[in-house]
This record gives C-alpha cells, structure tokens and sequence, in this order.
C-alpha cells in the first residue's frame, strides 16, 4: 500500500513576502481557518485552490506543494 | 471585569436551565414562585442577550480558530437540540391524553409552538449577526466538504431511523403499534424524525471541524 503525502510551503511563502493569513485568504476567496488549516498540513486543497495559491505567492505550484508517496 | 465570552457563557448556561425549567419544571408553585412561566421570561432573556452579545462582539465570543460555518454548525447543533427537547415534550404530552388526537387542533401545541418561535427567529438572528465578525468569505470549500460530509451522515441517519420502522412494523404485534399508527401521532413521528435527521446533520459537522483540527 503506498500512502501519497501531499506537503506544502505555504507559511515559509507566505511570511516571505509579508503576507497575513487573512490576505493571503481573501486573495484565495477562503477562509482564514482555512489558510490555518493548510499550513497545519491538516486540509489538501482542492486543485483550483492551490493553484489561487500559487498565483496570490507568485510561486508555481510545484514551488508551494510537494508530492511525496510512501511504501 | 468579565470578558464577552464569559459573559455569553453564562447566558447559555442560563438559558439551558431555564429552557429545562420551562419544559419539565414542577406545575405547582416552589417558595411561591410559579416555575414555568418565569423560566420561560427568563429563557427568552438569556436567548436574546446571547444574540445580541454574538451581534455586538462576535470575534470576542467564538474562538478565533472557529470559520463562520463551524461558528454556525454549533448554533445549529444548540438549537436543534432545543427543538428536539421541546418536541419531545410534546410527544410525552400527547402520550399523556386520554383519547389520541384525530385532528390537529386537539393536538397539546401550543407550549412547543410558544418555545419554537423565539428558538428559530433568535437562531436565525444569531446565524446572521455571526456574519459580521467574518471576513469576506463567509463558506469556502473546506466548509462545503464538511457540510457535504455531514449531510450524508444525516441522510444514513434517516435512513437507518425508516429502517428501524419498518422492523418494528413487520416485528411487533398490530394491537401494540396502535397508538403509534394513528394518523396525528405518525405525522408527528414523522416530524420527529425530520428533526432528528438535522440534529445529527448538525452533530457530525461540528464532530466532522473538530476531527479536522486534531
């Protein structure tokens, strides 16, 4: 069984450029807790999501997710 | 001095003894005080300085790590409970009647309908006033997956409750489903199981944010 482990960057990204969860959020159109949420590794966005993240950190998306699978 | 959110604690804590006391509080007077119309005054005091503490200061109230929809599922989870108690009430009052009612005016009504009224419009109050300590965003996907989540727990819930039935009707003898099968208590058996459906909808989203935030 290989267990898929979907990791990001978003709060090193994020405080990088000076932004507060709840800019980043209204730049996503989601909530704060959600942003919270994915920075606790404890949410996986859906594929439109990531990639309003990736756009709002001027980053590809490679650049705010990684793609890990586990044996 | 009192933060908000103990303040509000209070409240609540006051409007559930008080919403017992009205539904199940003695019929004679204690010390000379007549227990279910007070608790019933003071039931709806304690429900309306809630909504308007919620109303004024609602960042100060919920816990930050709370979204408008967890904020709202709670409210939810408290009111149908309220609901479901007072229904309950009903049904133990219908059961109490000499002869099962054949139309709905002979149903004992009026004291749920007296406590349904300010529950939903207090609730509905409070659900809107939550919005305004929100950000822009008021339900994202995250919360729709839960809500999606929690509405299939819901329907199995249902599902499971018509499934119940039917066993009990196949099982048991005609003559001990009696009372249950007259036309005015099936349709508030029905109505029960409605309620129950959006109770447990509203349980499992708030058990659904709370498992995510483990």
């Amino acid at each position: 069984m290989t267990d898929i482990i979907i990791s990001n960057q978003i709060r090193a990204l994020r405080q990088a450029r000076g932004v507060t969860q709840e800019q980043l959020a209204a730049a996503c159109t989601v909530t704060r807790q959600t942003i919270i949420a994915l920075e606790a590794g404890k949410y996986s966005p859906s594929l439109e999501l990531a990639f309003k993240l990736a756009h709002a950190l001027e980053r590809n998306l490679d650049d705010v997710f990684q793609y890990e699978e586990k044996k | 001095m009192w933060s908000a959110r103990r303040v509000w604690a209070v409240l609540i804590v006051l409007a559930v003894i008080t919403f017992i006391g009205d539904l199940f509080g003695p019929a004679e007077r204690c010390w000379g005080v007549d227990i279910g119309p007070t608790a019933a005054v003071l039931f709806r005091l304690a429900l309306i300085g809630s909504a308007v503490l919620v109303g004024l200061r609602p960042r100060d109230v919920l816990p930050e790590t709370w979204s408008l929809a967890e904020g709202r599922a709670w409210l939810g989870l408290a009111f149908m409970t309220m609901i479901l108690l007072a229904f309950a009430k009903l049904l133990w009052n219908l059961a109490q009647l000499p002869e099962v009612p054949v139309t709905p005016s002979q149903v004992p009504a009026g004291h749920f309908l007296r406590d349904l009224v300010p529950i939903y419009i207090v609730w509905l109050v409070t659900s809107m006033l939550l919005g305004r300590g929100a950000g822009a965003v008021e339900l994202d996907e995250r919360d729709l997956r839960m809500q999606n989540r929690a509405d299939r727990v819901g329907d199995w819930a249902l599902v499971g409750a018509i499934a119940q039935c039917i066993l009990m009707l196949v099982v048991f003898p005609a003559a001990l489903l009696k009372w249950w099968l007259a036309p005015m208590i099936l349709a508030h058996a029905l109505i029960g199981f409605l309620i129950v459906r959006t109770l447990v909808e509203h349980a499992a989203l708030v058990a659904g944010y709370a498992w995510a935030r483990r």
